[in-house]
């Protein structure tokens, strides 16, 4: 085991900003994208099958998942202050530019190119979403059976229109309940 | 006058911020029922104005509840809001995450993350396509929208690239038909 292994999860203050600024700032449509691209492809602090794992954390709590994200990340890495850090820096720099575009959007929320790129890229943006999704399935692959319960709540929220918090109760314990079982039938095996 | 504005902001957020699983898009409506119904801070038009703006700005959509404390009060409202709306999820967050990592080899907790995962990656795919049927009126932008997804799957650059392809496209097609 090399060292970097065993303390996997050990970020700086700085590190844990710097990651979770370029999350805020350039998620665009979703920061779902950009939290694996950045947390995943470009600083490896996990792999997919680890991240999906965190992202299910995060899911099950209260909060927006990359907000609980930030907390559980930050935390692990350098307790409270570095769940304050990453917070911070996800949360303000966004909130600064939103309030700005707020200020000149009536100016420009009417010009039909202004529309026609924002539409462009709502397209494009859930086709990242979405992509974002099939990479992390992706990474479950080892577990196969328990993706199904993943399909269910996809079909249940888009296809269905259940409501996306109780979905995720029913499915997440259904999920858990197979996760057990299974557990303990390779124990033994 | 606007003490009780503010006592009535952070009561709100606070309670909203443990219902908000998974993000802004679950207490949208009860957000926009307080805002605009019982609270009467703002309009129907401009509250679902700021929702269009939140969602399309980088940044997670929660700061919805940071722009409505701002049109409400000001800087102090932004203030408010903010720590209301993110405090009471984020301490909920952080002690049971290190309640996870302390029982991380117990098979709860190993159930726990297992089981959670997929659901969390079934949710994203939803979304993913909850905002497809919303903001793709015909096949181009589905065409898009396919693009977008084979991008993140098979191609390791960064996804900003074909977002801003995707506008620029848009912006393309919007000049040459007025021409």
């Amino acid at each position: 085991m090399s060292a970097e292994e065993a303390s996997p999860h050990d970020h700086s203050l700085a590190e844990l900003a710097g990651a979770f600024l370029k999350i805020g700032l350039l998620g665009f449509g979703g920061v779902a994208v950009m939290a694996r691209r950045v947390l995943v492809e470009e600083r490896g602090w996990f792999d997919d099958e680890a991240y999906a794992q965190m992202l299910g954390l995060a899911q099950a709590l209260p909060g927006a998942n990359t907000v609980n994200l930030a907390v559980l990340i930050g935390d692990r890495a350098q307790g409270s202050p570095g769940a304050l850090a990453a917070l911070a820096a996800l949360i303000a720099p966004p909130l600064a530019l939103l309030i700005a575009i707020l200020l000149v959007y009536d100016r420009i929320e009417t010009l039909p190119l202004v529309r026609a790129a924002l539409a462009g890229m709502a397209s494009t943006g859930a086709g990242l979403v979405f992509g974002t999704g099939l990479r992390l399935a992706w990474g479950l692959r080892r577990r196969r059976t328990g993706l199904l319960f993943g399909l269910a709540a996809m079909v249940l929220v888009a296809g269905l229109h259940a409501p996306l918090a109780w979905t995720a109760l029913f499915a997440g314990l259904a999920s858990m309940l197979y996760a057990a079982w299974a557990l303990r039938r390779e124990a033994r095996a | 006058m606007s003490r009780l504005v503010l006592l009535a902001l952070l009561a709100d957020f606070a309670i909203l911020s443990l219902a908000a699983f998974g993000g802004a898009a679950t207490i949208a409506p009860a957000l926009r029922e307080g805002v605009v119904l019982r609270r009467h801070w703002m309009s129907d038009a401009e509250f679902l104005q700021l929702y269009a703006v939140a969602r399309a700005a980088p940044g997670p959509n929660i700061i919805i509840a940071s722009v409505i404390g701002w049109k409400v009060a000001g800087l102090v409202g932004l203030l408010v809001a903010t720590v209301a709306v993110l405090t009471p999820s984020s301490i909920v967050c952080l002690l049971l995450g290190r309640l996870t990592v302390r029982f991380e080899a117990t098979a709860f907790v190993r159930a726990l993350k297992l089981g959670l995962a997929p659901v969390a990656v079934g949710l994203i795919l939803a979304s993913g396509l909850a905002i497809a049927q919303a903001a793709d009126p015909d096949k181009i932008a589905w065409a898009m929208t396919a693009a977008g997804a084979a991008w993140v799957v098979f191609a390791r650059r960064n996804p900003l690239w074909i977002l801003a392809a995707g506008g620029a496209l848009a912006v393309a097609m919007r000049l040459l038909g007025r021409a």
